[in-house]
């Protein structure tokens, strides 16, 4: 047998096109993505309270995107499974951070006001978001002075609440309409943390006015951020006092003042802001709003229907901020109440143990098939076509894996080695089928493959569907297994098994 | 060798198969539900040095009220422990009474863990609030308290936590799908054979096996989880393949008798699921030593079901067909 003659067989040519479209290509320019299993991370189950239609559910997917987005989490993945629960995937390990991370998916979004320093408002107060222009949502103004206002319903008891903690609270202003005093509201406001600038942003923002825009009353940086409940250091470079003081807290700093790396080896989170208002503060804090109180507030009496505003310079900006507002309000307020469920965390070393051990098991369980089929034929002519043939297949699989980005984890490597198996399985059932003495009529070797096929096409059928309603159902680990099995079984039976066969063919007609 | 299914006595093969039923239905009952279809802690943690699990063990339960505390510890490539419990006993208290909804109830258990919380809202949201706190805190302290008994650092541990109400979820979804898998294979396999007795020769075999996969599971002490989930998933289709083989060449073949034709099929079959054994055989060995209890667990259930398929292939599908065959082999003849 020789291999020109061999390259003229249509099933050896799709094998071998199969082998570098498949396999080389994708798995050269993609590479393969592993699952949490073998890279280590988090894996949070989140339970919404009902079932929920595609809609709703988008809009759950994309809050809690946002939080985890504006936690600093760069590798999320956010899916549902089945209409009641999200599985939320992160690359994060450290206990701290999955707990804080499992209440801000359990939780509603971080709106809280401060008064004097304590907490007046949160965002459990929150009943809902008033979407209605008529109750004053939306942005006003014109010429360079946009308004945006939303304005939100709170429960009763935190009216009162809040209304018992101002009252009588009130230093008259000239003219009386307003107090000195003032409420500020943030949403995630920076918990345990250090605002970290140097002289040159202090000077530029040394007083912040009341408008949080160009207001001539302003605020002292010092007292803002202390009312934020942070800390204030100011300094142009990282000295052991610094330091010292940054030790397991949140450091916040402007985009561009600090190296943030060196700063993650001492604060236990880094927050690097950008400025996009008129003052940096006001992102560095997620200070929403500075709002005087009037004396008409400060009597006692609840007040249920506050609002958050704001200014901008264009309508565009107005928009984005008034949007921005009221999907975190919102957020704060999901279509359902959740729960976290599940949280699984898989350490990297653990993770990387896995995939070596993985690996070894493969090879382990391919060396062993070998043996068999060499015990049972005792020819390496049979044995060596279905040994290249299950490579072939494994290649075929994991690359057809990183074509369509699945990632591979400990249950598809399970799934890997099943249907490389019942791959073995068909090409026994091929080559006894041709070695089996026939007491009727000889039979062509081209019939007996067909006669063999019909049974491995019956075969390879109950697999699929067996595998199937994994797929569908909400099981997490075991879509994967699904699809890895089913994804092998196909490639067997369109792709290898021919192959196998013709080579096969070629080689028992030579004898 | 002769020829078994030459001998008048073949349907006495049926016996081996029926007296492993027997003992199979006396362990189908005593399968555990693993953490994450019951709902659970694991915790899992590396350790370079030898920890006693005894001690460990009696430590935590004076620390803690545990329901069904289990640890173990693990040895070969990475060496561990593995702490599995249902949860603290007020706080699976508290969870009955939540699904009941006694919020006021919740809320006093909670307290215990959480002291005076300031939420507001409705008494529902109050109860979730606190329960939840609770078992973040109890979780924590859990951790912390094991990290501290056993010298290993409290972010090596993996923990995995799943409340009672996803596993119930999960499970109720696994037996959707084994139902849906069996009706579609049923379907698939009448259509291929049309006669119902001979169908049912090879379906029985792919519930033998699933069978003795599930109750391997208590013999060995695994718990049924979403991952054990997916041999016996694996076993409905691997089982088949011998079974369709052989009835195949028994139905469909002309050559020689019935019983000539099954016993040819044996070499192939054993072939067949010979290497799938020893496929899975090694998966098990490496896994087992290094300790990674999904591929461990899942390669020993289809070992176990595996060699039950030869059973139910060879001593309950081979008979029925040829039992079927010589049957209409005599009405032919009279």
């Amino acid at each position: 047998m020789n291999l020109g003659e061999l390259w003229k067989e249509r099933s050896i040519k799709i094998l071998v096109l199969s082998i570098v479209l498949l396999g080389l290509l994708p798995l050269g320019l993609k590479g393969l993505q592993f699952g949490m299993d073998f890279t280590g991370g988090t894996l949070i189950q989140v339970k919404l309270d009902k079932k929920l239609e595609p809609l709703e559910m988008q809009t759950v997917l994309t809050v809690l995107q946002t939080r985890l987005n504006a936690y600093g989490l760069k590798d999320i993945s956010v899916k549902p499974a089945g209409q009641e629960y999200i599985i939320v995937a992160i690359a994060e390990t450290n206990p701290q951070a999955v707990n804080q991370i499992q209440s801000l998916l359990g939780q509603q979004g971080k709106f809280e006001t401060l008064f004097n320093g304590n907490l007046v408002l949160s965002g459990n107060d929150i009943i809902s978001v008033i979407s209605d222009p008529q109750k004053g949502y939306g942005v006003r103004g014109g010429s360079g002075n946009y308004e945006w206002i939303v304005p939100f319903l709170l429960t009763n008891d935190a009216a009162n609440r809040f209304a018992q903690s101002v009252a009588g609270q009130c230093t008259p202003l000239t003219g009386g309409e307003q107090c000195t005093e003032v409420v500020y509201m943030f949403i995630d406001r920076p918990e345990n943390a250090v605002i970290l600038i140097n002289n040159t942003l202090y000077n530029e923002e040394k007083k912040i006015p009341e408008d949080l825009e160009k207001s001539p009353t302003t605020i002292a940086l010092e007292d803002l951020v202390s009312n934020s409940g942070a800390e204030l250091i100011v300094s142009n470079y990282l000295d052991n006092e610094t330091i010292d003081k940054i030790k397991n807290k949140t450091v916040v700093i402007a985009e561009g003042s600090f190296d943030a790396t060196t700063l993650e080896q001492y604060a236990s989170k880094v927050s690097v802001k950008q400025k996009s208002a008129s003052f940096w503060i006001i992102n560095g804090l997620n200070l929403e709003n500075i709002v005087h109180l009037t004396p008409g507030i400060t009597t006692g009496n609840p007040i249920n229907q506050p609002s958050i505003t704001g200014r901008s310079d264009t309508i565009e900006n107005a928009v984005r901020e008034l949007n921005r507002v009221t999907i975190l309000l919102k957020s704060g307020k999901l279509p359902v109440s959740v729960s976290v469920g599940s949280v699984s965390t898989i350490s990297a070393a653990l993770g990387a143990d896995f995939l070596k051990y993985s690996a070894i098991a493969g090879a382990v369980a391919g060396l062993a098939i070998m043996g068999i089929v060499f015990i049972r034929y005792r020819n390496i002519k049979i044995a060596a076509p279905i040994i290249l043939t299950s490579f072939s297949e494994v290649f075929l699989i994991l690359g057809m894996a990183a074509l369509i980005g699945w990632q591979i984890d400990l249950v598809s490597v399970a799934g890997i080695i099943a249907a490389v198996g019942t791959g073995i399985d068909y090409q026994i059932i091929i080559i006894d089928e041709i070695l089996r003495k026939e007491q009727e009529a000889i039979i062509s070797i081209t019939a007996k493959i067909k006669r063999a096929f019909s049974i491995i096409f019956m075969a390879a059928a109950t697999i699929i569907f067996a595998m199937f309603p994994l797929i569908f159902l909400g099981l997490g680990t075991l879509k994967g297994f699904a699809i890895t099995t089913i994804l092998g079984v196909l490639i067997g039976l369109l792709i290898t098994r021919p192959a196998y066969a013709t080579i096969v063919n070629k080689l028992s007609a030579k004898e | 060798m002769t020829n078994i299914y030459e001998s008048k006595h073949y349907k006495l093969l049926l016996i081996l198969p029926l007296i492993m039923l027997v003992v199979m239905l006396y362990f189908i009952p005593q399968v555990k539900l693993g953490i994450d279809l019951r709902g659970g802690i694991l915790l899992t943690a590396p350790s370079a040095t030898l920890i006693d699990a005894v001690h460990l063990q009696s430590q935590i339960s004076s620390k803690f009220d545990l329901e069904d505390l289990n640890v173990r510890t693990t040895s070969g490539a990475t060496p561990g422990v593995y702490i599995e419990l249902i949860g603290e006993k007020s706080l699976l208290k508290a969870q009955e009474h939540l699904e009941a909804k006694d919020f006021q109830q919740v809320i006093d258990l909670s307290k215990k863990f959480t002291g005076e919380l300031n939420v507001s809202g409705d008494d529902q949201t109050k109860a979730d609030a606190y329960f939840s706190k609770a078992r973040e805190i109890f979780k924590n302290d859990l951790v912390a308290f094991i990290a501290q008994e056993t010298g290993v650092d409290r972010a090596q541990f993996s923990v995995n936590d799943t409340g009672p109400s996803l596993g119930a979820y999960f499970l109720n979804q696994a037996k959707t799908a084994i139902i849906i898998a069996f009706i579609l294979i049923a379907i698939l396999i009448f259509y291929y054979f049309k006669v119902p007795i001979i169908s049912f020769a090879v379906m029985q075999s792919a519930g033998f096996d699933a069978l003795l996969g599930y109750s391997a599971l208590a013999m060995l002490g695994i718990p049924l989880s979403l991952a054990t989930i997916a041999p016996l998933l694996m076993l409905i289709g691997y089982s088949v393949d011998t079974d369709i083989m052989l009835t195949d060449r028994m139905m469909k073949r002309k050559e020689g008798t019935p019983a000539i034709r099954a016993d040819g099929a044996i070499n192939t079959g054993l072939t067949m699921t010979g290497a799938a054994i020893a496929a899975m055989l090694s998966l098990y060995m490496v896994s087992n030593y290094a300790n990674i209890t999904v591929l461990s667990h899942i390669s020993l259930v289809l070992v176990i079901g595996l060699i039950g398929d030869i059973i139910a292939t060879w001593c309950t599908n081979a008979p029925m067909v040829l039992w079927y065959l010589e049957r209409k082999q005599k009405k032919v003849v009279s």
